[in-house]
């Protein structure tokens, strides 16, 4: 039979990316727990519906959050696999009513990944006046061997609040590329940030952040942080449409690129169809200045424990 | 002997223009020792040297550290050593809070709160800070001046520590060095223009286009600053005697 507990691994990077384990593991705290295909742990709480089918390769999901429904407590989501090879696919779907708030903290950890693919496809719905804030933090061990593709697509309801945060600073990277498209509409705010280190040459970052204005009024900004050292490769690209009048976006690109064959790459894409609507962009692409790496080794860091260490600064 | 500063000339990678030439002067176990002059005299790239920074590595000369050849020494070599500099201009660490920043040396947040006491600085209002452009310049001054001290370094460079500072700030300053010496008991390095700020030296050496023209009792070599600044060189003209600083300390 299954063992119906995360196993260590897990848990220790799960610390490693600063998840509270304490409270993700807490009994009563809300929560959906995966190992590879199978479901260690569901908790629910008043107003959160979490139901989940297992499936050969993963497992599929909806958490629903009900009308004015305001969870406080983070909803701790764990996607995470030990073995060193396989291919997990995610299928979630997140729907939040009207008047409602809560905010996912979710983790991805392929600690020992070498062959491995994780895929998913997630749905986020979120209804009128409400708000849903999401933090991804990843962890894919230091082998490079991990091969993440998630794809989302958000609709972020009249007035309602969507604010995203996409982390993989800790470890080394493999091959990830994320596809994120988010749809606001009336008066919607969209919030997004992202941050992603490709510390070697076999790691290799794209990330496709694209916000589609289509309400009156709404708005959104996105946030991007990119750094490559040793041969790393990190490509992002932010884009944002304005589509409807009073629509305004940012697009806010700095990145850091340090070592031979390392190559980073900011596209912010801005597109406006509307003119009474406005989209700013921003980006730098650098390296780290020869000043704060002196002022860092004046207290005795290393040359690369100075970079790591502005690196996560700006990160 | 802490530290012999033996006849370097700097000369920058990309030019073949020296900025210092045959710069002499040494520094003794606790000592505290000012480097005078004008601005571009060469002052800050002798402490550039020092630390070893790579575009001010000497073409010639060497830098002896209690002993050890440290010339070519990388500036990590050289912080594990003992020795480490405040900046005249620090740079700001965008994302990097004080209490990290200080953590690179000091144990812990109380040995960090105890080095921001020491500059003035309180810890409650400040650790948890960014070490950023919403820190004024003179407050980031006062954060380097504390990481520099955290380290409990043999040498302590200090660079410019008065420019950029407001009235109130530059009044203590002087306050503040007398506490730095008494309380870590470090070498000091004073690099300024100001008698004030040198004021708790023992020792100077004044630079004058990219030499050490004078070294000696810091109130007499500030004095040759003074007319030479007035334009009066005849004060070259004669030697300035160091006397040993066992001997000074013994005669006291």
């Amino acid at each position: 039979m299954y063992d119906r507990t995360l196993p260590e691994d897990i848990v220790q990077s799960a610390k490693t990316v600063g998840i509270i384990v304490d409270e993700m593991l807490n009994p009563e705290s809300p929560k959906l727990l995966l190992n590879y295909n199978k479901i260690v742990g569901i908790k629910e709480t008043k107003g959160l519906t979490i139901e989940g089918e297992e499936l050969e390769n993963g497992v599929m999901g909806d958490i629903i959050v009900e009308d004015g429904v305001k969870i406080k407590e983070p909803v701790h989501l764990c996607f995470g696999v030990t073995p060193s090879e396989g291919v997990q696919e995610i299928i979630p779907r997140f729907i939040v009513g009207d008047d409602a708030e809560v905010s996912f903290l979710a983790h991805c950890s392929f600690p020992n990944a070498i062959k491995f693919t994780h895929k998913m496809e997630g749905e986020m719905i979120i209804g009128k006046n409400s708000k849903l804030f999401y933090e991804e933090r990843h962890y894919h061990g230091k082998n490079s061997g991990a091969k993440v593709y998630p794809v989302f697509e958000v609709h972020v309801g009249p007035k309602s609040k969507f604010i995203s945060l996409f982390s993989l600073t800790h470890g080394t990277v493999g091959t990830v590329n994320i596809n994120m498209d988010i749809y606001a509409h009336q008066e919607a705010k969209v919030e997004i940030e992202t941050k992603a280190y490709g510390k070697n040459k076999k790691d290799r970052v794209e990330i496709r952040d694209a916000v589609f204005l289509e309400g009156k009024d709404s708005k959104s900004i996105i946030k991007m942080r990119a750094a490559a050292t040793n041969g790393g490769v990190v490509l992002m690209k932010g884009i944002t449409e304005a589509n409807a009048p009073g629509a305004t976006g940012h697009v806010d690109c700095k990145e850091i690129v340090q070592g031979f064959g390392s190559i980073v790459a900011a596209i912010p894409i801005v597109r406006v169809t509307d003119d009474h609507a406005r989209v700013t962009h921003e980006a730098a692409v650098g390296r780290v200045s020869q000043k704060e790496l002196d002022t860092l080794m004046a207290r005795g860091l290393t040359e690369d424990e100075a970079v790591d260490m502005i690196i996560r600064g700006i990160m | 002997m802490l530290l012999n500063v033996d006849n370097i000339t700097i000369m920058p990678d990309d030019s073949d223009k020296t900025i210092t030439k045959n710069v002499t002067f040494s520094m003794e176990e606790e000592e505290v020792h000012a480097l005078i002059g004008p601005n571009g005299s060469g002052k800050s790239s002798i402490a550039y040297a020092i630390m070893g920074l790579k575009a001010y590595l000497p073409a010639q000369g060497k830098i002896i550290f209690k002993g050890k050849d440290i010339t070519y020494a990388s500036i990590t070599e050289r912080a594990k050593m003992g020795i480490t500099l405040a900046w005249q201009e620090p740079v700001r660490f965008e994302g990097i809070t004080i209490a990290e920043y200080l953590e690179i040396v000091a144990k812990n947040r109380e040995e960090s709160a105890k080095v921001l006491k020491l500059v003035n600085l309180d810890a409650n209002k400040y650790l948890d800070r960014k070490c950023d452009n919403t820190l004024s310049g003179g407050e980031r001054k006062r954060v380097e001046i504390a990481a520099a001290v955290a380290m409990n370094p043999k040498l302590l460079m200090l660079d410019e520590p008065d420019a950029g500072l407001d009235i109130i700030a530059y009044g203590e300053l002087s306050s503040m060095l007398k506490k730095i010496k008494e309380e870590t008991g470090a070498s000091i390095l004073i690099i300024t223009h100001r008698e004030e700020t040198g004021g708790i030296a023992d020792y100077a050496s004044l630079m004058w286009d990219g030499q050490v023209i004078a070294s000696g009792e810091f109130k007499e070599i500030m004095e040759r600053y003074c007319l030479m600044a007035r334009g009066e060189k005849k004060c070259m003209i004669e030697p300035c005697p160091k006397i040993s600083f066992k001997a000074r300390k013994q005669s006291v």
